[in-house]
């Protein structure tokens, strides 16, 4: 572990400008959103990370209060207390894809774009877990080569949350703002614009070697540990998700039309979300796409003949929380979310995923719901 | 990026067969003859099928894998590209991707009593394998087919019906709906469901393999449960939406299944608990 300034990390960056693309937080209009950045602009977007929050920064749980007007304040630098609006996912499946022309003559594949290293910056432990859940779709059985392709050629530099906001409930689904699985090198701000630096992986080690810098000793480690500490201490929620057999006992529960009643099937949770993977393959004239879908819409599973098995909108967002917390654990154990909050966060409705899940086991069970199901509702 | 595993191979209609007013089949040579000689599928498996600017959609293939150098797929015309592949010249090129999907468990079905149950399109998803079935008849018990269809009109594969009515090691029986016969009809009235219960196919002995629209499948299900067949031996070949074919894009998932990669051939004990889900 060293301590490493920013000026040098700025320095190790504008260097690997010109070479690589760099992907980090850069605010637009108050909100950070992970962006490539063009070399051209340099360094100047960036939004860099701070220790101390008191001083003129935001305060914990500013921010967009999931939904309807909110006065988020346009904070200095926010980067601490505020993950960025949009996942990394899209760097890695993208919301549009090119993936070949037909034309009545042929099918020509896209060109394949020169290789290059991408260095990920300043991204949040449960993003990185969202791509290690990803990871289990996209390389499983049928391997998606240009999502394994953008995943060698990155170098991903985490940083630690020191203040989770509201939102956020990482540390009940096994992540932590302080996990450090999947990054390279992991890095913590500290007061003085410096950071600790820990190389995770060899690539991180490489990296670390050509920021220099003073090597950590016990007083940091101490530091670190109190910064830990105190960032799962700020975090409050918990998601509890109810044993698989509550899980199926209520799939017919009256409670899903409950909960899902201000669902305006808009799919900000989805394309918001680090673990969310559904998509379309659709033609843009002979071009043919994969763009992001979203299992809300009530297009998603209506068939040309008109049948559709989830025709219901209760049914669409039963089927979301069935395949974070029950289908997706079963196949690949481990669940579909990471805690990071976006859903609710941005949600324009207000629809709260922790309250949903922790509820479950409280609904009435799948005989009551049996007798009150709705007419032509088999969703 | 490209990304290879969604990139068709491309195929040439060599001829585009009028089933029914709305059911065209097609069949199609791979432009590149070494594909066509690697291409290999089991009956059971399926394709996604595309028409330059007009998009992909998933087909069951409906030749036998035996019949070498093309594939079919029968078509109903109910949407953008249904349509649009029914308005193809001969010798158009579409893109052709798979073959994905399980497929239907052959060597599980030797020695067994066969009973294929099938309405409208949904003879499509048997053919294949009923095909495999009849080039070697003596490696399976007693051989019913029991195909239903709206109308005479609605009925596919008409040339075959007859060819396999006019064997004796299959029972081929033809039912349509109450009032889609014509005045010299010689089969069956009645519903599938109906009609099966009446043939009361032996039920231990018997493996049942059907497809239909939902409905139909669902009536027939309930049916055989009544009948007390065994959930194990009773299969069936579900449709849901889908666009990647690799269990990737989520549209076909229902409880921890994905329709086209767990898919889309099932027996009725693995989707018990979910087939109110899908049918």
């Amino acid at each position: 572990m060293r301590l490493v300034e920013r000026k040098t990390l700025s320095e190790l960056l504008n260097n690997r400008l010109g070479d690589s693309q760099i992907i980090a937080p850069v605010e637009i209009e108050g909100r950070l959103y992970f962006r490539q950045l063009d070399p051209a602009e340099g360094l100047a977007e960036v939004v860099w990370p701070a220790a101390d929050l008191r001083n003129g920064h935001s305060t914990p749980g500013s921010g967009p209060e999931g939904g309807g007007c909110t006065k988020a304040a346009p904070a200095a630098d926010p980067l601490t207390v505020e993950l960025t609006v949009n996942s990394l996912k899209e760097y890695f499946f993208p919301r549009r894809q090119e993936l070949y022309e037909q034309t009545p003559e042929g099918i020509i594949p896209r060109p394949v774009p020169p290789e290059k290293q991408r260095l990920l910056v300043f991204a949040r432990p449960c993003e990185i877990r969202g791509l290690a859940i990803l990871d289990r779709v996209f390389l499983g059985e049928a391997e998606d080569e240009s999502y394994k392709r953008a995943r060698q050629s990155t170098t991903v530099v985490g940083l630690h949350c020191l203040q989770p906001d509201r939102h956020c409930f990482c540390t009940s689904l096994g992540g932590g703002p302080f996990d450090t699985e999947g990054m390279d090198l992991a890095l913590t701000p500290l007061e003085d614009e410096r950071f600790l630096a820990q190389a995770i992986s060899d690539k991180g080690e490489a990296l670390l070697a050509s920021l220099g810098g003073k090597e950590a000793g016990k007083a940091e480690q101490g530091i670190l540990e109190e910064l830990r500490k105190a960032a799962e201490a700020t975090i409050r929620r918990s998601i509890q998700v109810p044993d698989s057999q509550t899980m199926a006992e209520r799939f017919d529960s009256p409670y899903w039309g409950e909960v899902s009643r201000a669902c305006i099937t808009c799919g900000i949770c989805s394309y918001l979300c680090p673990t969310c993977h559904c998509f379309d393959i659709v033609d843009e004239g002979y071009l043919r796409l994969r763009c992001w879908d979203t299992c809300s819409s009530d297009t998603f599973t209506r068939m040309a003949a008109g049948e559709d098995p989830r025709k219901q909108k209760h049914s669409r967002y039963r089927q979301r929380i069935y395949h974070k917390f029950s289908y997706f654990k079963e196949n690949f154990d481990i669940y579909s979310c990471v805690g990071c909050g976006r859903c609710t966060r941005y949600c324009p409705v207000k629809i709260d995923i922790v309250e949903i899940v922790n509820g479950i086991g409280k609904a009435a069970a799948a005989g009551q719901a049996a007798d009150r199901a709705s007419g032509g509702d088999r969703g | 990026m490209p990304a290879r595993i969604y990139t068709p191979f491309a195929a040439r209609v060599q001829e585009l067969r009028v089933e029914t007013r709305d059911v065209k089949t097609l069949r199609l040579v791979f432009q590149d003859e070494k594909v066509g000689e690697d291409f290999t599928f089991q009956p059971g498996q399926f394709v996604e099928l595309s028409v330059a600017g007009e998009g992909e959609a998933t087909f069951c293939l409906a030749s036998s894998p035996e019949e070498k150098g093309y594939v079919e797929c029968s078509v109903k015309r109910v949407g953008l590209v249904t349509e649009a592949i029914h308005r193809l010249d001969p010798d158009a090129l579409v893109g052709l991707r798979g073959p994905y999907g399980n497929s239907f468990p052959l060597d599980r079905m030797e020695g067994r009593d066969l009973v294929f149950v099938a309405g409208g399109i949904g003879l499509a998803a048997l053919r294949s394998l009923i095909k495999v079935v009849l080039a070697e008849p003596q490696k399976y018990g007693s051989i019913l087919l029991l195909y239903g269809a709206r109308s005479e009109a609605d009925l596919v594969y008409r040339e075959e019906l007859e060819q396999w009515q006019g064997r004796k090691d299959v029972k081929t029986v033809l039912t349509v709906d109450p009032g889609g016969e014509s005045a010299g009809w010689k089969g069956e009235v009645g519903f599938v469901p109906a009609v099966l219960e009446r043939l009361n196919p032996r039920r231990k002995s018997s493996t049942v393999v059907t497809c239909g629209p939902p409905i139909m499948i669902r009536y027939v299900l309930a049916a055989l449960d009544k009948m007390g067949f065994d959930p194990e031996a009773v299969i069936t070949t579900l449709e849901m939406k889908m666009k990647c074919g690799l269990g990737h894009c989520g549209r076909c998932n229902v409880g921890p299944l994905y329709v086209c990669k767990d898919g889309p051939v099932f027996t009725y004990a693995q989707i018990r608990e979910f087939v109110e889900q899908i049918i």
